[in-house]
């Protein structure tokens, strides 16, 4: 016992002297300028439930630093090292007390030659609202052309940096998992696509898989770019004829684009494929379907086909919708153009409406359908109920921003950006108010942000929010997966 | 004991001399295919899985493949470790020498089976820690101490170099049985049922139950047949049991000279007839390309021909970087204009090679596609030093220093790869720079090689290099109005006098049109138009003849054009990505 007491006594005392080892700032000069912080986090808003927003300096400007984050009354919270490495629960409980207001950030840095400034402090704003969702659901990915290695669906909890995968594809070798999609947020309902030897499109309600094979003989492929109907019934699909071109002159990459594609709407009690005409033309292509949040509408995009690749700048697709009746699963016979983007020299894509019904929520490029390639591509808003459609300035920037999706709550959404570099997408989330103004972007949080973000070779895409854990077996859906027994789907022309 | 070392020092000197001289492909290709980072992550992310130990260890003696010298004594040194351990278990008394001579076969079988590229080094690591794990457990003078040991150390072998442990309880059990140590025995089997809970209780979820039974780390490929690794595993778990009735009696010297001829005579055998030759040839000229080492390029193919797209791709692009690809173009085997540029495939071999062409093409982005496609292929997933190199290279020609940064920033914790973006901007290269302006941009998809070399030569009028390409990719795909289209453009790339191959096509047009050659407005070699006569004569009046087929008239573009087989450009396919 004695012999305990001596290690707890000297274990105590260790960690006592590398305590007051660590810097403290002195003689700090003070600076009027805000703190080069990356993560740029300066003035952003977040929701109350946000994970500790960890940040660092560049090491050129600072070796050490010290951060202190103080709201209103007595809660303060400290973080000192080579970044910010706030305690997460102090983070939580500073954020609690100041719902609805600021937390302000005072930042000290010691330089490499050994002196420490002190920089102008900066707020950041926390909403009075949670996110309303447990976590976000995203593919990790490198950004890639024709091959993929090491992906995969993952999942992270928002109030944390914990991330969980749903499948990566060690478990389904040579296969790609793509476009997942729960319905409105909860993963209780939730289908992907896998690409590969063993393609299949998986479809989980309460627990119980099917593996579909969505190609028909009269379909064009297999079924991607899915959206829930609210009801859990149906899933609207795209169905693409999907081609890649290469650009021989940097920053220029590549371009993906369709051949052709067509809308269609899966219905998961009767195994069918109903494909409406109207959705399915010849001359025109139909891609990225969306229900609205009362399941009475469907968005889409469509677009006149050009020759490929010559005629690719040319293809440009405009935002149109349809209603739709889901006692009978058919589309109306009457397509409205929402958004005639062609007519702006812009093509319009990934609609998105909002949960409350009043935006539409989507992409712009210059030309095609994959802006995740194109630097011009922006955020755009479309009041759906005044028909004004505009870009969302706050929140765009010089490089592409792309992939996109709103709470399941509304008021905050979730997009890609490749803004750091140009070639790695991540996630950015922001606020949206109710006149249609974003506010900052901030990136998402991750521990040591400049190691992970510094040196990540994978791109985050087709982030969706998720209301709780998506729960798959990994283990027996690979199985299933691998085994190619498939339930082939039916068709149904909807005339 | 005096000298017993003699043979596992034996077993090192032959690897280390046979590496040097006959494997340093095979070592560039583990090399290249992985990338060894002295991080707390990259240890972490192998030791969170069975095996990962073994991996790890492997991984940091493979990057010293880099150096075929220290390369080989790594191989040199796994070799010998495996030599001792056998011996070691085996414990052989009087007749030792016997015994260490047939140990050398085991060493050789094992050799056999990692010859295939894709059976990775790690498996010979992880069979070197498992038999020395079984040395470890006959250690203890107690026989208490050594079941404490087996039932302790299996588990925690499992977890460190994998399902190989697998081999180690079965050579200690089998050993327990001759020697009749009961207790032993049963440590075995507890330690067995032991290893059998730990693979239940922490088989990765992300993983085919396959893929944990045979190993993660053994093979690149994710699905495979492991026939072959669990043959080898057997035998060695059976061997120290059978050497050990072996070396209770002295043998004859005359007996042991003859062994030791057969253990020689079997062990070259054994090896040299396990590498496939398809993997021979890819890799091997993989590696001179690698090394930039053209004239060996030029003389494997003068005397082993090259029989694939991508090896004749390697000849050509060593034929153009000695300036002598429009001169020899025909003087070695030619399988069409896929052998000048290999359509893309899903392989990450393929695509590491293609990338170099096109990148000493200057076409840059097409080579920094490659490097991510070939990444990206890798089938265990893991990172390439090569392919790293070469984005860090891209990025930088393409004018994007963060990107290449990012990229150098995992090559900042390798040994051998920190200077890779210092290196590439103090020898950037005019050849290298992309050679296309941004109004020059097209879209490239394998099926318009062509109109892009065309675009290339447009913009830089001097670039010999391409220019050499578009003729013979125009002369390979029997396209003669093409190549009578760039053949002006010919006259500013500083050619000192008109290549051999331009001149035989020119030749076969004009003769198209007339048969007086000496009014051709072209300067062509006499001996070429008497070449095309002889040709033209034996094709017309006897297409059978040898001469035909043998040199100099089997190495003209007239038997490439009459005779070849009809090989036409593959278009790419444009397969949809869904």
């Amino acid at each position: 016992m004695k012999h305990i007491n001596s290690i707890s006594v000297f274990s105590l005392l260790m960690i006592l002297a590398v305590m007051s080892c660590a810097p403290r700032p002195h003689d700090a000069r003070q600076l009027s300028q805000l703190p080069p912080i990356f993560p740029d986090y300066v003035e952003v808003t977040v929701p109350l439930d946000v994970a500790p927003l960890y940040f660092a300096l560049p090491d050129s400007v600072a070796d050490f630093m010290c951060v202190e984050a103080r709201g209103k009354g007595a809660i303060s919270i400290e973080a000192s090292g080579p970044w910010a490495d706030f305690d997460e629960e102090q983070w939580h409980r500073l954020l609690a007390a100041n719902k609805g207001g600021d937390i302000t950030l005072s930042v000290s840095a010691r330089r490499p030659d050994g002196h420490w400034v002190r920089y102008q402090d900066f707020s950041i704003h926390v909403a009075a609202d949670s996110l309303g969702a447990w976590g976000l659901t995203y593919r990790r990915i490198a950004p890639g052309y024709e091959s993929f290695g090491t992906m995969g669906l993952y999942q992270r909890e928002f109030s944390s940096c914990k991330e969980y995968a749903i499948i990566e594809n060690t478990a389904v070798p040579s296969s790609c998992v793509n476009c997942h999609a729960a319905r409105g947020g909860d993963p209780s309902a939730f289908t992907f696509h896998v690409r590969g030897a063993h393609g299949a499109t998986l479809v989980q309600i309460d627990g119980r898989r099917e593996w579909l094979s969505t190609k028909t003989d009269s379909t064009l492929a297999s079924c991607v770019y899915p959206s829930w109907h609210p009801s859990g019934r149906y899933i609207a699909y795209s169905t693409n004829l999907t081609h890649q071109a290469f650009h021989e002159v940097a920053p220029n990459v590549l371009e993906v684009f369709d051949t052709g594609s067509n809308v269609q709407i899966y219905d998961t009690q009767s195994h069918t494929l109903i494909v409406p005409t109207q959705l399915a033309t010849d001359e025109w292509m139909e891609t990225y379907p969306a229900f609205s949040a009362d399941g009475r509408t469907l968005y889409f995009c469509t677009a006149r086909q050009q020759p490929v690749p010559d005629g690719l700048t040319e293809v440009r697709y405009n935002l149109c919708s349809v209603a739709f009746d889901e006692s009978t699963g058919t589309v109306g016979t009457q397509v409205d153009t929402l958004f005639n983007a062609a007519s702006r020299g812009l093509s319009a894509i990934h609609p998105r409406p909002s949960p409350d019904g009043r935006w539409l929520l989507f992409t712009t490029a210059d030309y095609g359908c994959f802006p995740i390639w194109h630097d011009e591509s922006e955020q755009w808003l479309l009041d759906l109920s005044s028909g004004e459609a505009h870009p969302l300035a706050e929140a765009n920037s010089p490089l592409a921003d792309s992939y996109h999706n709103w709470s399941p709550k509304g008021g905050w959404m979730v997009f890609t950006s490749r803004r750091a570099d140009g070639r790695y997408s991540w996630l950015y989330l922001c606020r949206v108010d109710a006149d249609g103004h974003a506010t900052k972007p901030f990136l998402l949080p991750q521990r040591d942000p400049a190691t992970y973000y510094g040196t990540a070779l994978w791109s985050f895409n087709t982030p969706d929010f998720t209301v709780g854990r998506v729960d798959f077996d990994v283990r027996t859906g690979a199985r299933e997966l691998m085994s190619d027994e498939r339930i082939q789907v039916n068709m149904v022309r909807q005339r | 004991m005096h000298g017993r070392w003699l043979p596992t020092a034996a077993v090192a000197v032959v690897t280390c001399v046979v590496c040097v001289l006959c494997a340093p492909a095979w070592m560039s290709f583990h090399e290249q295919y992985q990338l060894f980072l002295s991080t707390g992550t990259f240890f972490y992310q192998y030791m969170s899985l069975p095996g990962g130990l073994a991996a790890y260890v492997a991984q940091w003696l493979v990057q010293f493949f880099l150096l075929p010298a220290a390369g080989a004594l790594v191989m040199a040194m796994l070799m010998a470790l495996l030599h001792a351990a056998l011996l070691k278990l085996c414990s052989p008394q009087e007749g030792w020498l016997p015994v260490a001579l047939l140990a050398v076969l085991l060493v050789a079988f094992a050799a056999r089976v990692l010859a295939d590229v894709n059976m990775l080094p790690a498996l010979l690591v992880a069979i070197d820690m498992a038999l020395w794990g079984a040395v470890f457990c006959f250690l203890p003078r107690a026989e208490w101490g050594r079941v404490v040991v087996t039932v302790v150390c299996m588990p925690v072998l499992y977890w460190l170099c994998g399902p190989v442990v697998w081999m180690a309880i079965a050579c200690v059990a089998l050993l327990a049985v001759i020697r009749h140590r009961w207790l032993m025995l049963g440590a075995c089997m507890l330690a067995a049922v032991a290893v059998l809970a730990l693979v239940y209780v922490t088989s990765p979820v992300q993983y085919p139950v396959e893929r944990i039974v045979n190993g993660l780390f053994y093979r690149r490929l994710p699905v495979y047949d492991a026939t072959w690794q669990w043959v080898l595993l057997a035998v060695l778990a059976l061997a120290p049991t059978l050497l050990s009735f072996l070396g209770r009696k002295r043998w004859r010297a005359m007996m042991l000279g003859v062994a030791a001829a057969g253990v020689a005579g079997l062990s070259w055998v054994m090896v040299s007839t396990g590498i496939d030759p398809v993997q021979r040839e890819v890799v091997g000229y993989d590696y001179l390309v690698r090394n930039a080492r053209w004239d060996d390029v030029v003389t494997r193919a003068a005397h082993v021909p090259p029989t694939r797209p991508l090896s004749t791709a390697c000849v050509n692009l060593a034929l153009a970087q000695r300036g002598q690809l429009s001169d020899s173009l025909f003087h070695y085997f030619q399988n069409g204009p896929q052998g000048l540029i290999p359509p893309f495939t899903r392989d990450y071999i393929e695509s590491v090679t293609i990338g170099e062409i096109y990148y000493r093409l200057g076409m840059v982005n097409d080579a920094q596609r490659m490097a991510m496609e070939a990444q990206a292929c890798v089938p265990d997933g893991r990172l390439s030093a090569r392919c790293m190199q070469m984005l860090v290279r891209t990025s930088l020609l393409n004018g994007n220093e963060r990107q290449a940064r990012r990229y150098q920033q995992w090559l900042d914790h390798t040994l051998f790869y920190k200077g890779t973006l210092n290196d590439a901007i103090k020898s950037r290269q005019k050849t290298q720079e992309p050679l296309l302006k941004p109004d020059g941009d097209l879209f490239y998809d394998g099926n318009n090689t062509e109109q892009v070399l065309a675009r290339i030569v447009e913009q830089n009028p001097t670039h010999r290099m391409a220019y050499e390409y578009l003729m013979a990719y125009c002369l390979l795909s029997r396209n003669l109005d093409g190549f009578m289209h760039y053949f002006p453009q010919g006259e500013s790339m500083g050619f000192d006098h008109m290549p051999l191959s331009y001149q035989e096509a020119l030749v076969y047009v004009w003769s198209q049109q007339s048969n007086d050659f000496s009014a051709m407005p072209w300067p062509i070699a006499s001996s070429v138009v008497q070449g095309v006569m002889n040709f033209a004569r034996l094709y017309v009046t006897d297409r059978s003849n040898a001469a035909l087929q043998e040199p100099p008239l089997s190495q003209t573009f007239w038997s490439y054009l009459l005779l070849g087989s009809a090989l036409a450009a593959q278009p790419s396919t444009s397969s949809t990505i869904y």
